[in-house]
């Protein structure tokens, strides 16, 4: 019980300060690293592609100044249902099966397939896990924004709705404190008058619904901070769509197109080696 | 411009404005002009148009009728609006909801970045801002990592780093506490000193009295502009305004009523000034009626009690250390103490909305601890009003809010409504024109009423109240404490923590004194004042106090009240 801290309990991905090489990268390139990242977990097959892109993002980690316990700290709340998921797909979906089962617990089995699938979702998981949190380690709210911006601009640059998008990105990043306390003091205001959050017998589909009603005050004192917040922007100027400046600019630097080369490849390398594997096993 | 008058820096013409939806204007044909580099105060009760004034010199709001020249720009043409905003910035009531950055540099920069000014340009006034109000070395903090002292500050140097020259400030104060208040006053007094305009709309008389001219705003006329002392030429009208005078003409007015033709002051140094002046003397009070407190049981017992914020993350915050506390029934405590000092924490304790991670604690005869006793059932016995309780209002009808509470205990039918019209007519609002009346539609004071009737529902044999004054206008905020005071002499245990040190000594003479999540004082507060320096719990003497202290250097902690001061003063007529 009294689980009212929730901005304590959010985790969210946490900058942590640094002055390395990887913290200085230029923000939409750290955007397009992500990006291409993501794709290469999802593309690549499991040996020895996601070890060794596992490897990679542990030494940019490390270049970084990042320790592996740190970026995969966060995890520890996830894995039971990592674990049950897997205890599901191994044991209750129907898969085409070839060879003999290794184990047999009463009717279920395990089969290599099986193992292979398991294997493969935890690779994949583990990968994009690092990979978030790696991002969100080295790259601030508004650096995101202004990497956001960068690439949002073929789109319509001089209209202002890149900066606009780059705008709504910080202010929802903005807005998850704010949401948090928000919600701490409805809670307490509710228990204080009768509802029962945080008390001791607490049964999940009871914890469930006890939440639902919260939304709705929840809701609306999210809309009335943003109602003051639309004040505020316009008392500072702001005008949407309009052309603004930036507090940091980013050129492009050398180690930007080197960085940027080295992710090209590696997006070309990992998936791709599925190919040259499997002919060189097919000769 | 050779030749022609200088023109007013701001300038409200016949200026009328109603909310769509509204049938009585929000502001009634109002005239002024404020010169350049004048501190001006606004005041006025909650909901007489001083919030829809700032909105409108800013063009945030479009006049319907008359016009708003600043700086002899039009606020209703769109395209003045950027440079008008850049001239007069506006530093909003709420500390934190006017924050767009997550970072305190890059909210400092959002208004220069609108302007499209260059990179360089911008760190250079983002820098000076942030000095300016002192907050540069938290220049990389998360903006939700500040204080909403610290925030305000953020907010005012949002505006200057746009190069404003005006700081409209509407109600910045009202959500700080003394500390923080104070800061900012300084802090306003030396951007005055360097030549900005200051707008300040402000709830606290004693500020208002500090500026140079104040206006009066009531139900959205302007009743009166003038320099201060209009406050003591017009007294009598201060209560239809909403407005009180302030504690110091209040201290006044009680002299004059034992030292005949006694003048009328407003500021606390005009006071003592006059009494050194005219030769006034303090002779030191037998020591004071000790405090006892009730003979009766306990209510509350706390023992030993830690807690600490934040267990899972890396960085715990111990909130409460050590604590031990107990309260009789129908005892009356004050909580004063800085910020952090812990003082809300304890509050939440006593209600067992956070429970203690070790200590004893026993409420009303129970062990909230114990897993078998029903925190439920125990919390509606021990009411708790928290700061600002009416933005907690949820149901839409004023009577269906007040009836939640004991709803959910079980009350029901005729009960219910009995317990709804008690509660409702406890706190000043006749529930039969209160019952079914919307809850939007009640004004800020009203609002806080029914919130504390929602708790009085709920029939608490404890009460704690987390600064129930705080932000109401002058009016609201006297009647609210007489509510309070009434519920004190029907017998009711009360727990107020407050920041004012004169209101925790008009509801009890024992003040339990928070420092750094532990109780540094506990008793009687003539005992606390006579022996030792408020400063150590952040605080000052009582206003009667500090008077009495700057005539007689051990005078200060011997003196509470008015009626000391009146009792050990002497005056040259009789020496």
């Amino acid at each position: 019980m009294n689980d009212f801290e929730i901005l304590q309990n959010l985790s969210v991905g946490q900058y942590q300060p640094g002055n390395s090489a990887v913290h200085h990268l230029n923000p939409a390139l750290k955007l397009v690293s992500l990006i291409l990242g993501m794709i290469i977990v999802f593309a690549s097959p499991l040996f020895p592609q996601l070890p060794v892109f596992f490897l990679l993002l542990f030494l940019t980690g490390r270049t970084a100044g990042l320790s592996l316990r740190n970026l995969l700290g966060g995890v520890r709340p996830v894995l039971p249902f990592l674990v049950l998921i897997a205890l599901i797909q191994m044991f209750l979906i129907p898969r085409d099966h070839s060879g003999e089962a290794l184990l047999q617990i009463s009717r279920f089995g395990v089969y290599p397939e099986d193992l292979l699938f398991t294997a493969r979702l935890f690779s994949r998981f583990f990968c994009l896990f690092l990979l978030f949190t790696l991002f969100t380690s080295v790259t601030t709210v508004s650096e995101i924004s202004h990497g956001a911006e960068l690439l949002f601009r073929p789109l319509g640059g001089k209209s202002g709705l890149s900066h606009d998008l780059s705008l709504v990105i910080t202010i929802t990043f903005r807005f998850i404190p704010l949401l948090a306390l928000e919600a701490e003091h409805i809670t307490k205001a509710q228990a204080s008058r009768g509802g029962s959050f945080g008390t001791w017998r607490m049964g999940l589909v009871k914890k469930i619904r006890l939440y639902i009603p919260l939304l709705v005050p929840l809701f609306v004192a999210a809309l009335e901070r943003a109602e003051i917040l639309v004040e505020a922007m316009e008392a500072r100027c702001y005008e949407p769509g309009r052309e603004r400046s930036r507090l940091n600019e980013y050129p492009w630097k050398g180690r930007d197109t080197a960085a940027l080369c080295l992710v090209i490849l590696a997006f070309f390398l990992l998936p791709g080696s599925r190919f040259l594997i499997s002919m060189k096993l097919f000769i | 411009m050779p030749g022609t008058v200088s023109v007013a820096f701001i300038e409200f013409r016949n200026v009328s404005f109603t909310y769509p939806g509204q049938d009585r204007p929000a502001l009634d044909r109002v005239s002024f002009s404020l010169e350049e580099g004048c501190h001006t105060a606004l005041v006025g009760g909650n909901g007489s148009g001083k919030s829809t004034l700032a909105r409108l010199l800013i063009g945030l709001l479009e006049p319907q009728e008359g016009e708003i020249l600043v700086d002899g720009l039009d606020t209703r043409i769109q395209k003045n609006h950027r440079t008008i905003r850049s001239k007069a910035g506006l530093v909003f009531q709420d500390p934190s909801s006017q924050i767009v950055a997550t970072v305190v540099r890059e909210d400092a920069a959002f208004g220069p970045e609108n302007l499209v000014l260059d990179s360089a340009e911008i760190q250079k006034r983002v820098e000076e801002a942030l000095e300016s109000v002192s907050i540069s070395p938290l220049s990389r903090r998360g903006t939700h990592q500040l204080s909403a002292g610290q925030q305000q500050r953020l907010g005012m140097a949002g505006v200057l780093a746009l190069g404003s020259r005006c700081l409209v400030l509407d109600e910045a104060e009202s959500m700080l506490n003394p500390e923080g208040r104070k800061q900012l006053n300084t802090l306003l007094a030396r951007l005055h000193g360097e030549g900005h305009s200051v707008l300040r709309i402000t709830h606290f008389m004693d500020q208002a009295v500090c500026a140079d001219r104040v206006m009066v705003l009531n139900e959205g006329r302007l009743a009166a502009d003038g320099d201060p002392s209009l406050f003591i030429r017009e007294r009598e009208k201060l209560a239809s305004w909403h407005l009180r005078e302030t504690p110091v003409q209040e201290l006044c007015r009680q002299l004059a009523g034992v030292f005949p033709g006694f003048p009328d002051f407003l500021k606390e140094e005009d006071l003592t000034a006059h009494l050194r002046r005219e030769g006034y003397t303090v002779t030191l009070p037998p020591r004071l009626q000790k405090y006892s407190p009730p003979d009766s049981g306990i209510s509350a017992e706390l023992r030993g009690v830690h807690r600490v914020y934040g267990k899972k993350s890396g960085r715990p915050v111990t909130a409460l250390r050590d604590l031990n506390f107990s309260l009789r029934k129908g005892e009356s405590v004050s909580v004063l103490g800085q910020t952090g000092s812990g003082k809300s924490t304890f509050l939440q304790i006593l209600n067992t909305l956070l429970l203690p991670d070790s200590g004893s604690i026993t409420l009303l005869g129970e062990n909230p601890m114990d897993k078998k006793t029903d925190l439920q059932a125990l919390r509606s016995r021990i009411g708790l009003v928290m700061q600002q309780p009416e933005k907690q209002l949820f149901a839409r009808l004023v009577g269906d809010d007040v009836a939640f509470g004991p709803s959910r205990m079980g009350v029901k039918g005729k009960a219910l409504s009995l317990r709804v019209k008690e509660a409702l007519d406890q706190v000043g609002l006749p529930f039969d024109r209160y019952r079914d009346y919307p809850v939007k539609a009640l004004s800020g004071g009203q609002k806080r009423k029914a919130a504390l009737a929602g708790i009085l529902a709920m029939r608490p044999e404890i009460l704690l109240l987390d600064e129930p004054t705080a932000g109401l206008d002058p009016l609201a905020a006297e009647s609210m404490e007489n509510i309070l005071i009434n519920l004190q002499k029907e017998g009711i245990t009360l727990v107020l923590v407050t920041h004012n040190v004169e209101q925790a000594l008009r509801f009890s003479r024992r003040l339990a004194v928070f420092r750094d999540g532990t109780i540094l004082r506990d008793g009687d507060g003539a005992v606390f004042f006579q022996n030792h320096n408020p400063a150590e719990g952040g605080m000052d003497y009582p206003l009667a106090g500090r008077i009495a202290a700057a005539l007689h250097k051990d005078a200060g902690g011997s003196i509470l009240s008015a009626d000391d001061l009146i009792a050990s003063l002497t005056g040259r007529r009789e020496g």
